[in-house]
């Protein structure tokens, strides 16, 4: 068997992997199982689906007052059939969407002014920056209307479950990929071995890399399937502004588009993650140490962050770039944010990006340098 | 072949755990003595290139060992003195495991698997798991593991720790045979191991390598220091306090206390021939005596 193949059986045979990611899903399926039934939305919505008009704002105004009438005193909405209850609330959905539209194009009025104010006060970079956002913004178009539950929940599931479901699973799997050999005493053969420095260590990175792959399709699949199964198919060619948290993205993609991205990145950021962790299980003198070192490593910036609350000081810009919040995605495409590099506004998905191959490619570097130094403890 | 050691030192700390070792190993069985914490283990995980000197040069055929790299440990086969493996690989799958750390090709491990395990007496037990081996067992498997690639450097860390004394012996036998065409270094506490088998003997003392020479010049060196003396129980006491004493016999006719010391601690004492034990006690054992 090669030593690809040892090193990967060493990872999968390890029971608490299994253990976690069965609780995890468990735990995402609770959550998701455990809402109202909004197939009453799903059929409302598909029949006011297509372009905003006047009209279409009107008649849904039209039947919010008549089902108010219905309504008792205490304005009780169980009185109301699941449609209606739906149709009830249509009227606010659509307004919420006509201000999507409204945004947009607020949003370019906006930037029009600060562009003048930087220009006054002869700011260049950000007059570059600003005006990279406006002709970003220039592009996003919010004008159908359609039912988005199931791509909404499912982008959402990146930053929230998937970001912990991929951490943990990494901490709990990967941290032991070099201490377990200390702890159990096997470091002795290995690295007096022939292939037991430079060449295990190529195979355990792969290892280590297939294994990360591994955890984020799992999760992946799991969340598209459950979404899917819940809320259907609708909805993914909508622009991302549709979902709340989008409200004020620049970043002119639908929900597909964007969600191809966010995996991508996310993914690039776990591999990272990854490399991160054998250097850390690398150094460590007890398997415990590794765990907990590979844990501050993933908690580390979302501890600080909690710490600093939303506060704009310079460590959380740093920590946007942090791995974890690489990994949430999120983060990097909700508002418009960007880097100066040489005079030019670099945004940050690109920074994400970057960050993900330069540490990747440093724990590369460093596991290969401390190997052919290792010595035993 | 020639593995040479210049002004080898390890440091942990202000803890000088080899100091100083020059010495110089070539085909043959090298049997390695020295009391508890005298660094014999420091200097053969230096050996075993999982350890390196502080100070000092370690070469093979006149070329360093960390510049050798993969080369070194390709003819390397090493036993370390606590022995590790995974609770829930079998035997057989363990040394599978090591056969491809060493770069073995599957079919030639399978061979070499095999024949190793008759070797070290293990075949029956290939499927058990290695948590449930017996301490004894274990070391077999490291034995078995430390042959694997054939190699022509061999340093085992107290390898007859915990067998039985058929095993011991077989092990012995096993030694002798292939250390013909490779360096073979050898700790123990017990004696016998390398009584027979050793070419030479080093001695290894707070981190420095005190002698190194054959078994016989060292028996030599002390033959006028070992006595033999007739004594009664209550006399036994105080030849304990004054006198390195090995083994006390008990005869029909009295006591007989093996004594180890430069001038005669008796007059009715008289000089016997030397044997290993009593080196090992005339080194170390230094708590009694003046
Ligand atoms: N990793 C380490 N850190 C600090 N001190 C160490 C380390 N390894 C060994 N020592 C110290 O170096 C000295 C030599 O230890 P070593 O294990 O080499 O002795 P030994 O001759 O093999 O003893 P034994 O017969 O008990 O196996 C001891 O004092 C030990 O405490
Ligand atoms: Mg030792």
């Amino acid at each position: 068997m090669s030593l690809f193949k040892w090193e990967l059986k060493k990872i999968f045979q390890q029971k608490t992997i299994y253990i976690v990611a069965v609780f995890l899903l468990g735990f995402l399926s609770l959550n998701a199982f455990d809402r109202e039934d909004r197939s009453a939305n799903r059929e409302v919505y598909r029949e006011w689906a297509g372009p905003f008009t006047a009209g279409k704002l009107e008649k849904a105004n039209k039947l919010n007052e008549e089902l108010t009438k219905k309504l008792p005193e205490n304005e009780d909405l169980g009185v109301l059939s699941a449609r209606e209850r739906v149709e009830y609330g249509l009227g606010e959905t659509l307004a919420y969407s006509q201000n999507s539209v409204d945004q947009a194009k607020n949003a370019m009025a906006r930037l029009d002014k600060r562009i003048k104010k930087a220009e006054a006060k002869g700011d260049d970079s950000a007059v570059s920056k600003l005006k990279l956002e406006k002709q970003m913004f220039s592009k996003v178009e919010v004008n159908t209307f359609a039912y988005h539950d199931a791509p909404q929940e499912v982008v959402d599931t990146v930053n929230t479950f998937g970001l912990v479901f991929s951490g943990l699973l990494l901490v709990v799997g990967l941290a032991g990929i070099y201490s377990n050999e200390r702890s159990s005493g096997v470091e002795n053969y290995i690295l007096s071995a022939k292939n037991g420095r430079e060449k295990i260590m190529r195979a355990k990175l792969y290892a280590a890399f297939l294994y990360s792959l591994a955890v984020v399709v799992v999760w992946e699949l799991y969340s598209l399937g459950v979404w899917t199964y819940l809320y259907g198919t609708d909805g993914w060619n909508l622009p991302i502004q549709y979902s709340f948290k989008y409200y004020f993205s620049p970043y002119s993609m639908t929900f597909t588009e964007y969600h191809f991205m966010q995996m991508g990145l996310h993914l690039l950021a776990t591999l990272a993650l990854a490399g991160v962790i054998v250097i850390v299980s690398m150094i460590s003198r007890s398997s415990m140490i590794a765990l907990f070192g590979a844990g501050v490593v993933f908690g580390f910036p979302v501890f600080v962050e909690s710490m600093l609350g939303m506060e704009d000081g310079w460590v959380n810009k740093l920590l946007t770039y942090s791995l974890t919040n690489i990994m949430k995605v999120e983060g990097l495409f909700m508002n418009f944010k960007s880097v100066s590099l040489l005079g030019m506004p670099v945004i940050a998905p690109y920074i994400g990006i970057a960050v993900s191959i330069i540490i990747l490619a440093l724990a590369v570097y460093f596991t290969r340098f401390l190997i052919v130094r290792k010595q035993v403890a | 072949m020639k593995l040479k050691l210049e002004n080898v030192s390890k440091v942990f700390g202000d803890k000088k755990a080899v100091d100083n070792v020059t010495t110089e190993l070539t085909s043959g069985v090298y049997g390695f003595l020295g009391a508890n914490g005298s660094g014999k283990t420091t200097l053969m995980r230096m050996l075993a290139a999982v350890s390196m000197p502080t100070s000092g040069v370690i070469s093979l055929n006149g070329e360093d060992i960390s510049d050798m790299g993969a080369r070194y440990r390709d003819v390397l086969g090493y036993l370390p003195q606590h022995i590790g493996f995974y609770k829930s690989f079998s035997v057989e799958k363990f040394l599978q495991y090591i056969a491809s750390l060493k770069g073995l090709e599957k079919r030639e491990a399978k061979e070499r698997i095999a024949e190793l395990l008759e070797m070290v007496n293990l075949s029956e037990s290939k499927k058990v798991k290695m948590g449930k081996l017996s301490g004894g067992m274990k070391q077999r498997v490291g034995i078995a593991q430390a042959l694997l690639n054939d190699p022509k450097v061999l340093i085992v860390d107290e390898p007859t720790a915990g067998l039985d004394p058929k095993e011991r012996i077989r092990f012995r036998n096993l030694l002798a045979e292939i250390a013909s065409d490779r360096i073979v270094l050898l700790s123990t506490h017990i004696v016998s191991d390398i009584e027979y088998i050793a070419k030479e003997i080093l001695i290894m003392k707070d981190g420095r390598l005190i002698q190194k020479d054959t078994p016989q010049n060292l028996m030599k060196h002390i033959a006028s220091n070992v006595w033999s003396v007739d004594a009664s129980d209550a006399e036994i006491p105080s030849y304990q306090a004054s006198y390195k004493v090995g083994n006390i016999t008990r005869r029909a006719e009295g006591i007989d206390l093996r004594i180890i010391s430069e001038k005669k601690p008796a007059p009715q004492a008289v000089n016997v021939p030397v044997n290993l034990e009593d080196l090992y006690l005339y080194y170390f054992d230094e708590e009694v005596g003046a």
